[in-house]
């Protein structure tokens, strides 16, 4: 990842955080608001609802009450506790006493709990409400919910009973004010909010979604244990009030849903916002931490530059100096360290120089005075034997010039190696075919392996198919190859095997060819490895030590590379990779 | 109206004389029918049920017959554990009487009808007459009298004092008078008892009840209570009480109570004539509620006067009825009255009730015993 | 008008001299009648019921005891074959318009009523002697003679009912008002009264006569009105459209008529378990069963019932009353009963007015509405048990169930005279030729 790279990604990882951190803030802050509000518009229905029962509580004492001291219903108990009047007559009397105080329930009832009267169910007369005879105050009852019977089904009623003495029995009047939509609708909820009345508590949910889920639970877990009590929805709130009978049976749950799907939505509509807002943020800072990372990092770009150029070998590279802070001294700082690079490459390219030319004269030296020590003893030779044996001076005469013509071509063969390694010419490239090329070379040396009288030597081939052409001087490579399997078989004095390999390597960008020339010999060091391609390093006894060095500049007039791998007693594999 | 009659008259007479049948003849038809559905001769019960307008001795008369008939006809009668059930209503429709016997073996029923064109003679003769004899009147009103020393002494109570009188010449004469010091202020509608003791007599009032004494001058002390009216002197074990402010004489639930030996009939406030056991009296819709038990050698049934129904201030009636089987029979015809009745009480002595009328015409209370005499 | 009928006949010698306060009756006045029924017609064929008693008469008629008796005809002679009948009119009789009572005016009236329910038949009039000819026997034509829609009538544009009757037509408001006046030259006497006004669905209990129907709102009745109660005349009976004899057997068990009668007829009705009520059968008594709510329990156990419809009159507060006793006692058996007022309920609840005391004549028109006409057949006039036991049979159908019977009930002013001895002579006309009133 690039310096630029890093610091876009920090600064813009800086202001996304930044930026996440003040949207969840918000949308949390607005989340617990609504929440609050939501509670405080449940409570405040639930309030209602409890001034609203109340206030209707006390409107039904006083109807029942004042149908309790009519003048109808007094003569009523008069008669009853007088003499054993027929009630009959009174059979409709309660419709008319319930329309005049606008009950839904009114019933009077005789001293033995029979139905003289109903308005709700006129047809229910003669039918008994034992539970009014109960041994109950009912004036200290109060009013109480309970649940009516009436044609069609059962309703709930807010209920009071009153009594008046009947001879030696009581006359019982109860009324009261049904609880159904209409009670409902006069406790206004507040938009989003739902309420109603459940009284079958077994019936199935009306429908399967979550919120009706919900509401079983709720009303499932009231039935269980009466009280209030909220459960909250993905898309509801909801909140149960038990309505309880006289007897504290629960009778009704009075269910409130507080719809959250507002709440949602406005949550929707902020979380929404706050991406909108932050992802513009993040698009400005990601603006900002490109230009900020552009501009903080061009100069150390130019700077890198600079660094690779020098790193090509282009020494001489200069970065521009913009400024006077710690990049601009950086750049100072790489001038400088340039221009003593360039200073120490030159003296170093001398002090190469001198050391090249210094090992070459030691070479050189080494060289010629390997042929020129038998020269001189030759024809030292040849003067001691004038002088001693001049009658074995002819045989040593002719000894000692065929010693010198050998030891002549010999100082002729080092002369004319170190010429032509003087005079390597630039490679002139074409197409060649590797592998032609790798059996050529190998067929050159068959008969140097089946020697007779020479442990044997193995060749093994394991050439590439599918190996492209390489643009190669096939006059250079093929000699280069000549070294490097004479070198091979240098090494193995007790035979072996010699091995010899292609292979295409397809990289990335481009392909390369790789030959290896591996040997099964004695093996290198370390050391030997590095300093084996140094012109005249030769681990042989003779050779010029040249044609690894050779070889060298040939793969390098190629662009190629050359390696070497070996372990000492595993034999040494030398690798060449051209570009094809 | 003399159309309308004649015309009865006239259906009357053509179906009487078609097929009119005396309690026996019918009582035969129906034993032979019976027993012609009983070839076995069976033991058979016999119950009888009313539910028409025969009077209860035509009833009887017939019942009899009926049982001999059947046993004639070689049906053994048992009461106990019979074979078969035979029973018999006497039922009326729009036509007439039609007798219904339900014969009853087992789970089996079989049911036989026979319609009764009953002669009319026998229903419709009057059997009693009503004697009137009036014994005072006066401008205030009359509650209740009684006579004493084999009826020598009168004594009127009115609704503030009692009055004693003496019988000379045929007239009565004053003795004497007491004032009566009451609980309450007078009823709007009143009414009181008077009933002889060993010690003189005692008064019964709503509310008060006083103790009187004859000897040596006519006394009378008064106290607050509401002790149980003898409606019936004949048997001070019947007992209703005075309802204060409701004008009716109360046995638990019950008001108007008159007695007839064996039951204490009540009229309720619907107007209907019940038992104690609240069994309804039928009875026609002219009965008023005033009514009084009366013993009559004519009649073996308990009897009963009765007043008039309606709100007719300017006549009445008194009629004497037959009780019997849950039905009220007149037995007598209707005597007319020259204004309402405002007190009719069985008297101290058997067989005469105190009837106490005011004359709408003269205002006066005219007090009168009745009795009943068998007519011929 | 609405029948009655009046059970006394056996003591009427006696009440006729025990009338409270009994005098002579006055000539002249107006009498005022309320009806609650606007739907009354003139039209003597109307179904809905209609006016037509005073003013028009049929040739017989029948009393109270179900005697024919001579009315526009004074005698009458049939064939052995019952096919033909010939009757002699009352002579010295005249119409409203003063065309004098003959065979030939009597005949056209006689036969389009006879046409109309008969199909077949001739009516051949000369001087004052009608000849009936039918193709089929008519052993109970006389009983049809005595039924309003034989009224021997006329019709003219201005009139639609002159008859012979003791009231003439003075004026006709239909739905609303129907103002008679006297016939001065009636051939059984001039009325008593001058005029009658009949009001029609007023409800305001004002008039001198008014009906009180049950259901109706209580209405203030003006102090010292009689009320007057006939026996019953009406039959209210549930009606099963597919009888399931298990299910109206239950039904019949469940049902508790006698708080139907206490409260809701306030004891005027008379528990109903027979199709004809006692005072007309004379048997009704053989029917009665008590409620048995266990029974009818472990007869619907038997059954998976659905709801059942119970359709009553619409308007008529007091059958809506009995529907919905009828349904809740249904409920304590676990039968479910809706009353609605939508035709086509698997019940219904029907109104069976009694038009006759001829019983055989009532049970074979009452089992026409239970489609079992057919049963007439076995029904011998001189033995009452097979009338019985076709009562007994179209009660084992189980499709009528009799809840209770109904009386008419009036309230009368108290210058109303004669109300109760004028209803005597026939038990379900309104016989308002007797009538008289204070002035």
């Amino acid at each position: 990842m690039s310096f630029r790279t890093k610091v876009f990604l920090s600064i813009t990882t800086t202001v996304v955080i930044s930026v996440w951190i003040v949207a969840s803030v918000v949308s949390t802050l607005v989340t617990n608001s609504f929440e609050r509000q939501d509670m405080q518009r449940t409570a405040a229905l639930v309030s209602q609802f409890h001034s609203e029962f109340e206030r209707r509580s006390a409107e039904v004492a006083r109807r029942v009450n004042a149908i309790a001291n009519s003048e109808d219903v007094q003569r009523l108990a008069v008669n009853l506790g007088a003499s054993k009047i027929d009630t009959a007559q009174y059979y409709d009397a309660a419709q008319g006493l319930a329309r005049e105080q606008s009950l839904n329930f009114l019933e009077l009832v005789g001293p033995d709990g029979s139905i003289i009267s109903s308005a709700e169910w006129p047809a229910r007369f003669g039918y008994k409400e034992s539970w009014l005879l109960q041994p109950i105050d009912w004036k200290a009852q109060g009013v109480f919910l309970q649940r009516e019977e009436l044609p069609d089904g059962p309703a709930l009623g807010l209920m009071t009973v009153r009594t008046l003495n009947a001879g030696d029995g009581l006359l019982y009047v109860t009324g009261g004010q049904r609880l159904d939509k209409a009670f409902l609708d006069s406790l206004p909820p507040a938009a989003g909010m739902n309420i109603r009345l459940v009284r079958d508590f077994d019936a199935p949910a009306p429908s399967d979604t979550p919120a009706s889920k919900l509401a079983a639970d709720l009303i499932q877990d009231v039935r269980e244990r009466p009280r209030e009590l909220s459960l909250t929805g993905s898309d509801v709130t909801l909140t149960a009030i038990p309505l309880l009978g006289r007897d504290k049976q629960l009778l009704a749950i009075l269910l409130v849903e507080n719809s959250r799907v507002e709440l949602s939505t406005l949550k929707t509509y902020i979380q929404g916002t706050a991406w909108i807002a932050g992802s513009a943020g993040v698009i400005l800072g990601l603006g900002f931490s490109l230009w900020a990372a552009s501009r903080v990092t061009r100069p150390l770009l130019a700077l890198a530059s600079n660094v690779r150029d020098v790193a090509g070998g282009k020494w001489d590279a200069r970065a521009r100096i913009d400024s006077t802070d710690e990049v601009g001294q950086l750049a100072q700082d790489f001038n400088r360290m340039t221009e003593q690079l360039v200073e120490q490459r030159d003296r170093m390219i001398q002090a190469e120089r001198v050391a090249a030319w210094r090992e070459l004269a030691r070479r050189l030296a080494h060289e010629l005075k390997n042929p020129l020590f038998p020269l001189q003893i030759t024809i030292e030779n040849l003067q001691r034997a004038r002088q001693t044996s001049p009658q074995q001076f002819d045989e040593v005469f002719r000894e000692s010039t065929t010693t010198l013509l050998a030891e002549l071509d010999n100082l002729k063969t080092i002369v004319g190696r170190f010429s032509d390694f003087a005079r390597m010419p630039a490679p002139h490239l074409e197409p060649v075919d590797l592998n032609q090329m790798v059996q050529e070379v190998v067929k050159l040396f068959d008969a140097q392996m089946e020697a007779p009288g020479r442990p044997p030597i193995v060749k093994v081939l394991q050439l590439d198919d599918n190996l492209p052409a390489v643009s190669a001087d096939p006059e250079q490579l093929r000699r280069a190859l000549r070294n490097l399997v004479l070198n091979g078989l240098d090494a193995m004095p007790k035979g072996g095997t010699l091995t010899l390999r292609t292979q295409r390597l397809d990289g990335p960008v481009d392909s390369k060819i790789a030959i290896e020339v591996s040997d099964s010999g004695v093996g290198l060091t370390p050391e030997e490895c590095a300093r084996l391609f140094t012109p005249y390093y030769t681990t042989k006894q003779h050779g010029t030590g040249l044609g690894l060095a050779i070889v060298q500049s040939v793969v390098s007039d190629h662009k190629g590379t050359i390696t070497v791998r070996s372990e000492p007693g595993k034999g040494a594999t030398f690798r060449i990779e051209l570009r094809a | 109206m003399t159309r309308v009659a004649f015309v009865l008259l006239f259906g009357w007479v053509t179906v009487a004389i078609g097929q009119a049948q005396s309690p026996p003849e019918a009582a035969a038809q129906l034993a032979a029918r019976i027993s012609s559905q009983l070839p076995r001769h069976p033991t058979v019960s016999l119950e009888l049920q009313n539910l028409s307008t025969m009077t209860p001795g035509d009833l009887s008369s017939f019942g009899r017959a009926l049982e001999e008939q059947l046993r004639k006809s070689g049906l053994p009668m048992t009461a106990t554990q019979p074979e078969v059930r035979a029973h018999i209503t006497i039922s009326e429709n729009a036509r007439g009487l039609l007798l219904v016997a339900e014969i009853l073996t087992g789970d089996n029923r079989t049911v036989i009808m026979q319609p009764w064109i009953a002669r009319p003679t026998s229903e419709t003769k009057p059997r009693i007459r009503i004697l009137r004899r009036p014994v005072w009147d006066q401008p205030e009103p009359i509650l209740d009298l009684l006579l004493l020393n084999s009826e020598s002494e009168l004594l009127v109570l009115s609704p503030t004092a009692v009055l004693s009188f003496h019988l000379a010449d045929g007239k009565w004469i004053a003795t004497g008078v007491a004032a009566l010091s009451l609980a309450r202020p007078p009823a709007r509608d009143p009414r009181g008892r008077i009933e002889s003791t060993p010690g003189g007599f005692r008064v019964y009032l709503p509310d008060t009840t006083c103790t009187g004494t004859l000897q040596p001058m006519l006394t009378v002390a008064c106290g607050p209570g509401n002790e149980a009216w003898p409606v019936n002197p004949r048997d001070p074990s019947f007992v209703v009480r005075w309802v204060t402010d409701r004008n009716v004489l109360e046995s638990p639930n019950f008001q108007s109570a008159f007695y007839d030996g064996a039951n204490g009939w009540f009229s309720t406030a619907g107007h209907r004539i019940v038992d104690r056991a609240s069994n309804t009296l039928a009875v026609p819709e002219a009965w008023g509620t005033d009514f009084a038990n009366i013993e009559s050698s004519c009649v073996s049934n308990p009897t009963v006067l009765a007043s008039g129904s309606g709100d007719n201030s300017d006549h009445d009636q008194a009629q004497a009825f037959e009780i019997a089987s849950g039905r009220a029979t007149p037995v007598s015809e209707s005597m007319a009255l020259p204004g309402p009745i405002t007190a009719l009480w069985p008297a101290e002595t058997a067989g005469q009730a105190t009837l106490v009328v005011r004359n709408s015409k003269t205002g006066n209370y005219e007090a009168s015993r009745l009795g009943l005499a068998c007519a011929e | 008008m609405r029948r009655r009928a009046w059970a006394w006949l056996a003591l009427s010698s006696i009440w006729l001299g025990a009338l409270t306060g009994a005098t002579r009756p006055r000539y002249g006045g107006t009498l005022t009648v309320e009806l609650s029924n606007a739907s009354l017609m003139l039209d003597p064929a109307s179904a809905a019921g209609h006016l037509s008693p005073a003013i028009a008469e049929t040739l017989v008629q029948m009393n109270a005891r179900g005697v024919i008796e001579p009315q526009l005809a004074l005698a009458w002679q049939n064939e052995p074959d019952n096919k033909r009948w010939r009757f002699s009119l009352r002579s010295k009789v005249t119409f409203h318009d003063g065309e004098p009572l003959n065979a030939v005016s009597a005949a056209p009236a006689l036969l389009a009523a006879l046409k109309k329910k008969y199909g077949d038949v001739t009516v051949t009039a000369g001087g004052q002697t009608l000849v009936i000819q039918f193709e089929h026997p008519m052993p109970d034509l006389l009983a049809e003679l005595t039924r309003p829609e034989t009224v021997i009538v006329h019709k003219s544009d201005t009139n639609p009912v002159i008859g012979t009757g003791p009231f003439r037509v003075v004026a006709w408001e239909p739905g609303r008002r129907l103002t008679l006046a006297a016939f001065e030259d009636y051939w059984g006497g001039r009325p008593f009264l001058d005029s009658i006004v009949i009001s029609l669905g007023s409800g305001q209990a004002r008039a001198d006569v008014f009906d009180i129907p049950f259901g109706a709102t209580r209405r203030v009745v003006p102090e010292g009105t009689h009320i007057w109660t006939s026996p019953p005349s009406e039959l209210i009976a549930l009606l099963a459209a597919n009888p399931q004899s298990t299910l109206s057997q239950a039904l019949s068990l469940a049902i508790d008529r006698a708080p139907i009668v206490s409260v809701l007829t306030q004891r005027r009705g008379e528990l109903a378990f027979g199709i004809l009520p006692q005072w007309l059968s004379g048997y009704a008594f053989l029917f009665q069963t008590a409620p048995d709510l266990a029974r009818a329990k472990q007869l619907i156990s038997q059954l998976r019932l659905p709801s059942i419809n119970l359709t009553y009159p619409a308007n008529d507060s007091f059958a809506r009353s009995v529907a919905d006793r009828i349904a809740i006692n249904a409920r304590d058996a676990g039968i479910t009963i809706q009353p609605t007022t939508n035709p086509g309920g698997s019940l219904t609840l029907v109104r069976w007015p009694l038009e006759s005391v001829d019983a055989t004549a009532e049970l074979i028109r009452l089992s026409g509405f239970l489609g079992a006409a057919d049963r007439a057949g076995s029904i011998d006039p001189t033995k009452p048990e097979t009338l019985y036991e076709v009562e007994r049979a179209l009660l084992d159908d189980h499709r009528v169930i009799p809840l209770v019977y109904l009386p008419e009930i009036y309230g009368l002013a108290p210058r109303v005279h004669n109300w109760e001895a004028a209803q005597k002579r026939d038990p379900f006309r309104l016989n308002l030729e007797n009538l008289w009133v204070d002035q």
